[in-house]
């Protein structure tokens, strides 16, 4: 209710210009992408270098074109290996750091690891999970996961941690019990932290299952770019490679919506003016 | 004394959590019997780990394929994280700050940017090694395309987010574009800078060690692949931990300088309290 007050309130104005103002916005943007594929269209050309070194954009898209059937079949294998690794990171890494800003001796004992636990590139286990779990989906759900729990955790409990003490003296003057005083008002002040870490995660997340794929695995995007790198089929490599870019685009995009949507009430949100975060 | 005993305070509870896990590790793997190429115990992988080190630096003969040292590996990922880094801070700072100060810039540069950060770095890892061989050049390349982009959106944030009062002391003050840029949007940026360079380094490792997986000769990445495939799963875990240490120490070094350069804002004062003896001294006055 208080979205659409809020929304409503800030719309006349960017509704009133409309069109015009949409498009002196947004002139910019599509300048640069469009000039920035135009040079390097433009740069093959006239210099005449070789496909098999670096392919024109519109070759690429050609490439993409044709193979996206496949293409997106393999990216099944991906996404289901990131999302469901994704899933496993987030429920483990939100219920430890509820555990541990219920009791303190797990804060006190662990949060310091999991910090420097944190700072591990995960990835480089890629090959030793692949060793132990094979080659289905395991390896790369497991990767995903690791790379997932620990900046969950650490942002979460930091976020749970940030209540404004005022706040929180006034629940505790009102007698909230302690479930109350977690899901009023340090679940709400930790999903700024949440929605923080994610953005890196989720990105994170595909690369570590591309990774795994890369290394032992039938299908998934990590797998086509294995192949078509090794046999050099540069072309190949740049549209599996596109995929993964909108794949990232398209996450980057659904992030920030959701985010506006869930802590619309942020100061954060409120700031940006709805622009990009 | 105080403070040695508070510093105690903090670090005991920690260092029990993790020789406890030790303990059952070791303890696991020896009353399971669990094959050392499967997992290997602590004090194996601890074992491993020293002799690695203290095999130390040979120079590499790629003919012969035999075991450089581990400080040579771990040395040449930290000169590809490095450099790397080194790169993206450039583009990403240059950029940030030319997209801060002009705003076609922004409009005009940031979706190409966040398209360019959108590439996992798994996909532009093979083309890299492709163009650049397999030696350093591809690693760098890969980390500058992974670190640069949180760099330069840390500092359009933090040379757009200034108090509006300070802006207006300032051109009260009648102070040129210039002065402003220098005087008030630098130093607001440099919190931010200093955020963007903490995730930045762990970035950077992670950059480093795909583009060894996917295409090297030496290096972490290189090394604990060989091990992987061959079953040294020891050396494997040596490696791990030596990866590990590197982003520990190189974000205590960021934040070290972040101290030092920006002793004056508000965080750091803040911090010298710790956020520990603020919530302790908070806790004693709602007592009250």
């Amino acid at each position: 209710m208080t979205a659409t007050a809020t929304a409503g309130s800030l719309a006349p104005t960017a509704a009133r210009d409309g069109r015009v103002a949409w498009l002196r916005e947004t002139w910019p943007s599509i300048f640069g992408l469009v000039a920035f594929f135009v040079v390097w269209e433009l740069l093959i050309r006239v210099t005449n270098t070789p496909a098999f070194i670096v392919p024109t954009p519109s070759a690429i898209v050609g490439r993409f074109w044709t193979q996206l059937p496949s293409l997106l079949y393999e990216l099944t294998y991906t996404l289901a290996a990131a999302s469901i690794g994704l899933l496993i990171g987030l429920a483990i890494g939100i219920a430890g750091a509820v555990a541990m800003v219920q009791w303190r001796i797990l804060e006190r004992s662990l949060f310091p690891v999991a910090v420097l636990i944190k700072l591990i590139p995960f990835v480089a286990i890629a090959p030793l999970l692949s060793v132990w779990l094979g080659y289905q989906l395991q390896p790369k759900i497991v990767l995903a996961a690791l790379i997932t729990f620990f900046p969950v955790l650490v942002n979460c409990v930091t976020g749970l941690r940030s209540v404004d003490p005022l706040a929180l003296e006034f629940f505790e003057s009102i007698g909230a019990n302690r479930r109350e005083t977690l899901g009023l008002l340090r679940w709400p002040a930790a999903l700024p932290y949440l929605f923080a870490a994610l953005k890196v995660t989720l990105h994170l997340a595909i690369v570590g299952a591309s990774v795994g794929e890369y290394f032992a695995a039938e299908h998934g995007i990590g797998h086509v770019i294995a192949r078509t790198s090794e046999l050099l089929q540069i072309q190949s490599l740049f549209s599996a490679a596109l995929l993964l870019v909108l794949l990232g685009i398209t996450i980057v995009v659904v992030t920030n919506v959701i985010e506006r949507r869930v802590i619309y009430w942020h100061e954060s949100m409120l700031t940006s003016g709805g622009g990009r975060a | 004394m105080r403070r040695l005993r508070r510093m105690l305070d903090d670090i005991a509870p920690p260092l029990i959590a993790i020789a406890f896990a030790l303990v059952v590790w070791e303890a696991a793997v020896r009353a399971l019997n669990i094959p050392i190429y499967l997992l290997p115990s602590p004090s194996a992988s601890a074992g491993t780990l020293f002799a690695l080190l203290s095999a130390g630096w040979t120079e590499p003969n790629f003919v012969g394929g035999a075991p450089t040292g581990l400080l040579r590996d771990a040395y040449v990922t930290l000169l590809e994280a490095l450099i790397g880094l080194a790169i993206g801070t450039a583009i990403g700072v240059t950029l940030g700050v030319l997209m801060a100060v002009f705003r076609f810039a922004e409009q005009s540069i940031y979706p190409v940017a966040s398209a360019i950060r959108a590439t996992p770095i798994i996909a532009v890892a093979p083309i890299f090694i492709i163009w650049f061989g397999v030696d350093v050049a591809p690693k760098a390349a890969v980390v500058a395309l992974a670190t640069f982009f949180p760099i330069l959106v840390n500092v359009i944030t933090g040379m757009r987010t200034i108090d509006p009062n300070s802006l207006e002391l300032f051109r009260s003050l009648n102070a040129s574009k210039r002065e402003i840029l220098w005087h008030l949007r630098v130093p607001n940026a440099l919190p931010h800078f200093f955020a963007a360079m903490r995730l930045g380094v762990s970035l950077s490792l992670i950059g480093a060690t795909v583009g060894e997986l996917v295409g090297s000769r030496e290096g972490l990445g290189h090394m604990i692949t060989l091990a992987a495939i061959q079953l040294r799963t020891t050396e494997v875990f040596s490696g791990v931990v030596v990866l590990a240490a590197m982003g520990i120490v190189l974000t205590e070094i960021v934040a070290i300088i972040q101290t030092r350069v920006l002793y004056w804002h508000e965080s750091e004062r803040t911090a010298q309290i710790g956020p520990r003896t603020a919530a302790r001294a908070q806790r004693r006055l709602s007592r009250a």
